[in-house]
């Protein structure tokens, strides 16, 4: 439409306002068209959201567990290398498959004193570490130390019979969470040796 | 005042803005599969790290069981050269291609009582990466 004096050019203008204004806004088809992909973005992101919870929730425990074994090893090797040797028993325990008592070098000479180290779980679900003391007869416990990793199971291997002769001690550790889901299923071995044995060494 | 007039009754700018183009939703489209796809690249990325360290703390352990084994044994059985593991780490199965030997050699100073003992596991890791741990100790001869 051309404008082509006064009176037209008005009606003119008010036809374009009112195009104007019918192109503003949306219609309830476009309307839809943006709920409908919006939900699609929404599920897409809650979907990544929900993935990297999860993989981080499973990163941090997978993390946890094998800086707790670490620990485990570490305070399980620094026993033996630094203990005697393997003790039948001393007090309530005795060494076995489940429990693992370290006679260890020192101690009270001039008192009679001897000290252990004994590990096992004891009938609960976490390794433990006992520091023993006998004195006159009497246990005294030094310590206990309990480490933040539940276990389905905890056995002791010696490469002798007898455990007090044995040279190498071996520690085979079964995590809960690898037993739960069926995977991992070889259990955590750990071996370590003393270092100051007196006397069984040829 | 009014200048332009193409189109139904609708001025240029109107009609020009009004929804979006092919490109414009393509390019929408790119953006938020880029982001997508990064989020799974990046959990797949965790996953194998996580796998790689589990299997780095396997194989450090494995060693250090072949280092205390050998440790334990009697000084005679440390006869120079090269074999496999007399340990027992059965976890070290969880590794792809894993290959495991000892060396000892007598140490040129004290020939007949000291032994130096490395001990290495070798396994292909993620994207067929050869990945090898290694430690080395001396073992001396325990006298009374």
């Amino acid at each position: 439409m051309k404008r082509t004096d006064g009176t037209r050019g008005e009606l003119f203008l008010r036809r374009e306002s009112r195009g104007i204004a019918e192109d503003l806004g949306a219609t309830l088809i476009e309307l839809l068209g943006y709920f409908f992909v919006l939900a699609i973005i929404v599920n897409l992101a809650t979907g990544v959201f929900v993935q990297s919870s999860r993989l981080s929730a499973l990163g941090v425990q997978t993390l946890e567990s094998m800086r707790a074994l670490q620990s485990i090893q570490g305070a399980f090797a620094q026993a033996v290398r630094a203990s005697n040797g393997v003790a039948a028993e001393v007090g309530r325990f005795r060494s076995g498959p489940s429990t693992l008592v370290l006679r260890m070098a020192g101690g009270g000479a001039d008192t009679g004193a001897r000290e252990f180290i004994v590990f096992g779980t004891f009938g609960g679900e976490r390794i433990q570490r006992w520091h023993v003391r006998m004195e006159d007869g009497a246990e005294h416990v030094e310590g206990i130390t309990s480490y933040p990793l539940v276990v389905a199971d905890v056995r002791f291997v010696y490469d002798s019979p007898y455990p007090e002769t044995s040279r190498l001690i071996t520690m085979q550790i079964q995590p809960k969470q690898a037993a739960l889901k069926k995977r991992d299923s070889q259990p955590n071995t750990m071996s370590a040796a003393p270092r100051l044995r007196e006397g069984i060494f040829p | 005042m009014f200048v332009s007039t193409r189109g139904k009754g609708r001025p240029a700018w109107s009609r020009d803005s009004a929804g979006t183009t092919h490109l414009e939703l393509i390019a929408a489209v790119f953006v938020v599969s880029v982001g997508i796809f990064g989020a799974f690249q990046l959990f797949r990325f965790c996953l194998d790290r996580t796998a790689a360290i589990n299997e780095i703390n396997v194989a450090v352990r494995a060693v250090q069981n072949e280092l205390e084994t050998l440790r334990a044994a009697p000084f005679d059985q440390l006869v120079p050269g090269e074999r496999g593991f007399i340990s027992s780490t059965p976890e070290l199965d969880r590794l792809a291609h894993v290959a495991a030997r000892v060396v000892i050699s007598a140490e040129p100073e004290h020939p007949d009582s000291l032994r130096r003992v490395s001990a290495t596991v070798t396994w292909i890791g993620e994207n067929a990466r050869r990945i090898e741990k290694s430690m080395t100790t001396l073992i001396g001869e325990r006298r009374p």
